[in-house]
């Protein structure tokens, strides 16, 4: 009787779970969240590098490529993001564009790659080709920086229904003038029921 | 009757070809949902070199409905050689049709050697 029962309830609980399926990232029906999800990095990482591309910001006088730092892109909303989610697509696109490329040598804190400066250490040994080794003055420092900040507003619209409102806001710094080249805001707006959480 | 047929083929002729003026019949962009068809019609696509090096591509089409529609597009770019060039830019993208209006979009394709592209426009999903 007890193994009928435990045969049962397998059959029960295995019939109710949720099969696992794969994300069609090209054609996702999935209904949306309060939350942020990859469709939302990708719809502000795509208009960020369109915006900058159109308005010719990125477009070196004379030809040639702008070499862009990362600065601070500050998380200001309720969840846990790593940034770089938005940033990395927005470096991805811009980095193919041809028109920027990406120092990892310089951070503010300190160098994202810091493989750049230690291999310079090997200067002082004997067991390297020195001819091998990075020399000196050959690092390019950065003309541009790009920052920004992720913000979130929660509003209550009606007893059982809230409206979360979500803002990547994006600059482009010009290093030497310190003057913004391209700002852009992509906004992201999402209105459900005040039971979903959105953090 | 024999003189008036011709007449009438001619203005037959002269109200289709007038219909057909305002389709835009290129190959690069396409509504590929069949509920739309025929309510949302593409008018124009035009394209230009900007100073950089980067192909601008608009298109402008009608909802002819009484009907406010939400619609997506998807721009596809290729290169020289005619492969396909990935970019973050490459999604469904929203966009309005207001009721008995023209509406136009506009995108930038990824680098300077993309040289064709193809859209591809559909009712809005979500």
């Amino acid at each position: 009787m007890k193994k009928l029962s435990a045969i049962l309830a397998l059959l029960f609980f295995s019939g109710c779970a949720t099969p696992v399926t794969h994300i069609d990232t090209n054609n996702d029906k999935g209904k949306a969240v309060m939350g942020l999800d990859y469709r939302d990095f990708q719809t502000a990482a795509g208009e960020a590098v369109s915006s900058m591309l159109q308005s010719g910001a990125v477009a070196k006088p004379g030809g040639g490529r702008y070499v862009l730092a990362i600065s601070r892109i500050v998380n200001d909303t309720m969840q846990r993001i790593d940034t770089d989610q938005l940033v990395k697509k927005i470096r991805v696109d811009l980095l193919q564009s041809g028109k920027v490329v990406v120092t990892t040598a310089v951070g503010l804190t300190g160098p994202e790659d810091p493989m750049a400066m230690k291999s310079r250490q090997l200067r002082q040994s004997a067991e390297f080709n020195q001819s091998t080794v990075a020399g000196t003055g050959q690092m390019i420092a950065p003309d541009l920086s790009l920052s920004g900040k992720l913000l979130q507003r929660n509003i209550r619209v009606s007893s059982g229904t809230q409206q979360v409102e979500y803002y990547f806001q994006l600059t482009l710094t010009d290093i030497s003038t310190g003057l913004a080249l391209w700002e852009g805001e992509s906004f992201i707006g999402k209105r459900g029921s005040s039971k979903s959480v959105s953090w | 009757m024999i003189k008036k047929t011709p007449v009438i083929f001619l203005l037959l002729l002269l109200v289709l070809g007038g219909c057909g003026s305002s389709k835009l019949n290129d190959r690069r962009a396409s509504i590929i949902d069949g509920s739309i068809k025929g309510k949302i019609v593409l008018q124009e696509l035009s394209s230009l070199i900007s100073s950089d090096g980067l192909m601008s591509v608009q298109v402008t089409g009608k909802n002819t409905t009484g009907k406010y529609r939400l619609l997506e597009y998807r721009m596809e770019w290729f290169g020289m050689d005619g492969m396909l060039v990935p970019t973050v830019m490459t999604r469904w993208v929203k966009f309005p049709a207001f009721e008995k209006s023209s509406f136009s979009f506009r995108a930038v394709a990824p680098k300077a050697a993309v040289k064709d592209f193809r859209v591809i426009i559909r009712k809005a999903q979500q």
